[in-house]
């Protein structure tokens, strides 16, 4: 009797709790379409990893649209309308991505948004945007797949079709025959691998050995380079993150391979490189699209400013966010007081914005910029031609 | 290559050894996982490493004072978080554990921060003879389990506390019954079984020189596959399941794929249970559920 008692507490407390959910969440639909025909603000959606492996960098990405966010915001918003930064956290996962995705979609006050550190996420994302027609740029998936997938999924950072062939350009510019391949076992790491293989054949490299790990998982690549040592190779090349590089470049030293450099793509191009590495990376080859020594004024700006809110230099990937931000915040003035999801893709789609990483220029949602060869000496990127 | 992939293999599977007797000692006294175990040690790194950074504490008193600090979180969490919940409640247990296991990793997040940090301890000085080559670090790692073993084995098995555990682990009842304090000796187990794990979190620490929130995680699972592996609950087979699983990682990883080396360990682990349920060298007990 007691129990068929508690029994119908319980049922009767998951009916309230449900049905209050219900009417919790009608009236926020409500609000939701009153503030985007007739409110003040317009909101844009962010979906960056925000804890787990990936927390710092997602974090940064943040904090750079943030920036060009508050920037517009003080200078008198779009056509007088202030912005708004709607957050989501994707935890690097593509399930929580697209998720995230139709979430935004169907919020009627997101106008834009600015998306997914991982190209594993954008790629679960982009066919929600492609049905809806809203507009998002990534600043740093980079997965060659995501070259024309849609018309409404834009870029600031460039394809790895093109950084795998730049990284092999820039290992036989420095010399090297026999390069051992360590690329991280994702749509990310195998897409700069396969780019980096065709062009090092182009050029009459050869691969000695390739060997793939799992990101934010593997810690042992004892394994991997001991492999690497055998396959007699010259250098190796990193398709993969920073904190992994940390890992391989300790676990070399260990191994007896301290005189076999490394090189990596532009996902090792992150202040957390030195920071965390410390002497372990001296000497690593890798090659971005901004640094802090341009003496460019709108890059110097940009850093100062950056340095003015968060107290610490911005590195690559805040700047493609910066840019990215600022694409769409550029493209919505220019579509004066008609703002709408489709004229918005219209501005990005035709748009010729020079940011602080060079000129944002959309072909197929892809830029091609000049990228730079850099090298950490004395715990600083230094360019090297 | 094969001796350079069993020296990586014998060194990562000392760790897991180290980190498995906790798992196979509470399971042996309470038949409960203790899925918290792996969270505790990252917990003790973490110590470790701001000891070693803030505090610039020589090697020796770090190591000692970080896995004291471990078996005493250890011992904290099985006197608030298990004990009052009745010890024939398992399955109640198990759900506390995985709590303390969660809120260890993100109190983790919060105060340590979410990025993966430095442990800097030994300077890394390399060996190399002919083709194959080893760290200073290496040889400390087994030279600290080999002694860890040494101790724990006299302990439990020279002690008045090694009877009383190994007593308890037979029947808590009767324990009791013969006047041993079963509160306390399980208190100990768990205490001892951290002390190993604050330690090897150390080696594991300074051996990858990177402590992150989520270290225990993958750690935990292998070693807990190593405790299955030697029969869960056996001291001996705990150090045997840890050194296989190791090695065949590391041989599985040089000479099959890469991309697969987390998946050798419990691929080895599903094989050996299919044919010997309890394990290399566990004890055939009925249990009760």
């Amino acid at each position: 009797m007691k129990k068929r008692f508690l029994a119908f507490v319980m049922s009767a407390a998951l009916m309230v709790s449900v049905l209050g959910g219900c009417s919790n969440s009608s009236g926020d639909s409500n609000t939701g379409s009153g503030s985007a025909s007739g409110g003040d603000t317009i909101r844009i959606g962010t979906s960056f990893p925000l804890t787990g492996t990936l927390a710092d960098d997602g974090n940064l990405l943040l904090d750079a649209v943030q920036l060009a966010v508050d920037q517009c915001n003080e200078a008198g918003g779009i056509n007088g309308k202030q912005v708004e930064i709607a957050s989501e956290d994707d935890e690097s996962s593509p399930t929580s991505a697209a998720a995230i995705a139709n979430k935004f979609v169907a919020d009627d006050s997101i106008y834009g948004v600015i998306t997914s550190y991982n190209s594993s996420c954008a790629l679960a994302q982009v066919p929600v945007f492609d049905k809806s027609g809203l507009t998002a740029i990534s600043p740093v998936a980079t997965s060659p797949d995501l070259t024309g997938s849609s018309d409404y999924f834009f870029r600031t950072c460039v394809s790895d079709a093109y950084v795998g062939t730049l990284c092999a350009n820039m290992c036989s510019d420095l010399g090297y025959k026999n390069i051992g391949v360590l690329y991280e076992n994702d749509d990310y790491g195998y897409g700069l691998y396969s780019q980096f293989e065709e062009q090092a054949k182009a050029n009459s490299m050869e691969i000695g050995y390739a060997g793939n790990f799992v990101l934010g998982e593997t810690k042992d690549f004892n394994s991997l380079l001991t492999s690497v040592k055998n396959a007699g190779c010259d250098a190796i090349f990193i398709a993969g993150f920073n904190t992994e590089t940390v890992l391989i470049a300790n676990q070399k030293e260990a191994l007896g391979m301290g005189d076999i450099p490394i090189v990596g793509g532009d996902g090792i191009y992150s202040p957390e490189l030195i920071s965390e590495g410390g002497d372990l990376v001296e000497g690593i080859y890798t090659l971005g699209a901004f640094t802090e020594n341009n003496e460019d004024e709108v890059v110097q700006n940009f850093i100062s400013a950056y340095q003015e809110a968060y107290g610490s230099v911005p590195g690559n990937w805040a700047a493609l966010a910066y840019d990215a931000t600022n694409v769409l915040l550029e493209a919505m003035k220019s579509c004066g007081d008609d703002l709408s999801r489709e004229k918005i893709n219209e501005a990005v789609t035709n748009i010729d914005y020079v940011g602080v990483t060079g000129e944002n220029k959309f072909v197929d949602g892809d830029v091609e910029k000049e990228y730079l060869t850099l090298q950490v000496q004395n715990g600083e990127f230094v360019v090297v031609e | 290559m094969l001796l350079q992939q069993l020296i990586n293999g014998v060194t990562i599977g000392g760790i897991y050894a180290m980190i498995a007797l906790g798992y196979s000692m509470v399971y042996g006294v309470l038949q409960i996982v203790n899925w918290a175990h792996a969270d505790v040690m990252m917990f003790g790194t973490f110590i470790g490493m701001l000891l070693t950074t803030q505090l610039g504490m020589p090697l020796v008193a770090m190591v000692l004072l970080a896995s004291f600090f471990t078996a005493a979180l250890s011992m904290g969490i099985e006197r608030v978080a298990y004990r009052p919940i009745k010890v024939n409640r398992r399955m109640a247990v198990l759900v506390s554990a995985l709590g303390i296991s969660t809120l260890l990793q993100n109190l983790a997040q919060l105060v340590f921060g979410t990025g993966t940090q430095q442990f800097p301890t030994l300077e890394q000085k390399v060996y190399t003879y002919g083709n194959v080559s080893f760290s200073n670090i290496q040889i400390v790692i087994l030279a600290i389990t080999a002694i860890m073993l040494i101790i724990l084995y006299f302990l439990v098995y020279r002690t008045k506390m090694g009877v009383a555990m190994r007593a308890v682990s037979v029947s808590v009842q009767n324990a009791k019954l013969m006047g041993i304090n079963t509160n306390q000796t399980i208190g100990l187990t768990f205490g001892i079984g951290a002390f190993l794990a604050g330690i090897a979190g150390i080696c594991v620490g300074t051996y990858y020189n990177a402590v992150y929130p989520t270290m225990g995680y993958l750690l935990g699972m292998k070693a807990f596959a190593s405790a299955i592996l030697g029969g869960i609950g056996s001291i001996p087979g705990a150090v045997l399941g840890g050194f296989v699983i190791g090695i065949i990682e590391s041989l599985g990883a040089g000479y099959i794929s890469s991309g697969y080396r987390d998946a050798y360990a419990f691929i080895i682990m599903i094989i050996v249970l299919v044919i010997r349920p309890s394990g290399f060298l566990g004890a055939k007990r009925i249990d009760k559920v």
